[in-house]
């Protein structure tokens, strides 16, 4: 590159924004969705209240949120609630919220740790059943507030990356 | 094998996600599409008394990489933020705040759905 002419940053729209193919994006995301759902895997198998049965083939472990057989309800967690899916969704949150509030952050890399490695350590699903299942249980006021903690949380969580990174932290 | 399968499962499961948030143009409504369906097939699994190993594939890595938490945020903050033009005077956070409901609502009955049919 000719050194006269500065590199012009990589801002997400701009000809120095190399706008990846379908193909390579869609292997840009699988890649960072398998690492993040690896990692979240990883978590809720050693966290107590995760995954039960850490060996994934046992066939006494009860999976998560089967009716009323909650992994983190017998292992005791504060107020009965699902403390490593909060924790992975909350990191999650707060990584895109860095990754949108950086205003050099490359399409590339949007689709690698945002869309790919954030959208697969976070988790609904997972969240979904929980919060169901315990409604199921007869736990109405646990799964109310497993489910207003984990939307308000997840705000947070955005919001504040998004402003550590030189973003907006209000949302208006 | 199990390696090998939680790979593919949670490698397709982000790409189908991909596809219906960032190539469909629903925009937050295909964020929306994929949340509410991984939460009906899992509740069907965990319903249905799946195996750990079925879970940690199927549940864990498919589903769990199809649905998102993060870009739900993402969306709920963005459609605060877009303040609608054509009705000035509609107050901002009404569509976010329809986004965050319509979403949990349909994905709490969803996933009950599962759990109920497969029980």
């Amino acid at each position: 590159m000719d050194p006269e002419i500065p590199r012009p940053p990589a801002t997400p729209g701009t000809p120095a924004d190399h706008i990846p193919s379908g193909a390579v994006a869609a292997a840009l995301v699988g890649a960072g969705g398998i690492a993040g759902a690896a990692i979240r895997w990883a978590v809720l198998e050693v966290l107590p209240g995760g995954m039960a049965g850490g060996d994934g083939t046992s066939t006494t472990s009860t999976p998560l949120a089967v009716g009323d057989a909650h992994a983190w309800l017998r292992d005791g967690l504060p107020w009965g609630l699902p403390w490593p899916v909060i924790l992975v969704n909350i990191v999650g949150c707060g990584l895109l919220g860095v990754l949108i509030g950086r205003r050099r952050a490359s399409t590339r890399s949007r689709l690698l740790l945002g869309t790919g490695f954030c959208g697969g350590l976070t988790t609904f699903s997972t969240f979904a059943v929980d919060a169901a299942g315990l409604w199921r249980s007869a736990r109405p006021g646990v799964a109310a507030t497993y489910v207003v903690l984990s939307v308000l949380i997840a705000l947070g969580a955005f919001l504040a990356g998004r402003s550590a990174a030189g973003g907006s932290g209000r949302i208006p | 094998m199990s390696t090998v399968a939680f790979v593919a499962l949670a490698g397709m499961g982000a790409t189908l996600r991909w596809l219906a948030t960032d190539l469909w143009p629903g925009g937050h409504r295909g964020t929306m599409l994929v949340n509410v369906t991984g939460a009906f097939l899992l509740g069907l699994l965990a319903g249905g008394g799946a195996s750990a190993t079925t879970m940690t594939i199927v549940g864990a890595g498919g589903l769990g990489a199809l649905t998102t938490f993060s870009r739900f945020a993402q969306d709920a903050v963005d459609l605060a933020t877009d303040s609608p033009t054509d009705h000035p005077t509609r107050a901002s956070g009404n569509g976010a705040i329809l986004y965050l409901a319509a979403t949990l609502v349909l994905g709490l009955v969803a996933a009950w759905l599962g759990l109920e049919i497969a029980s």
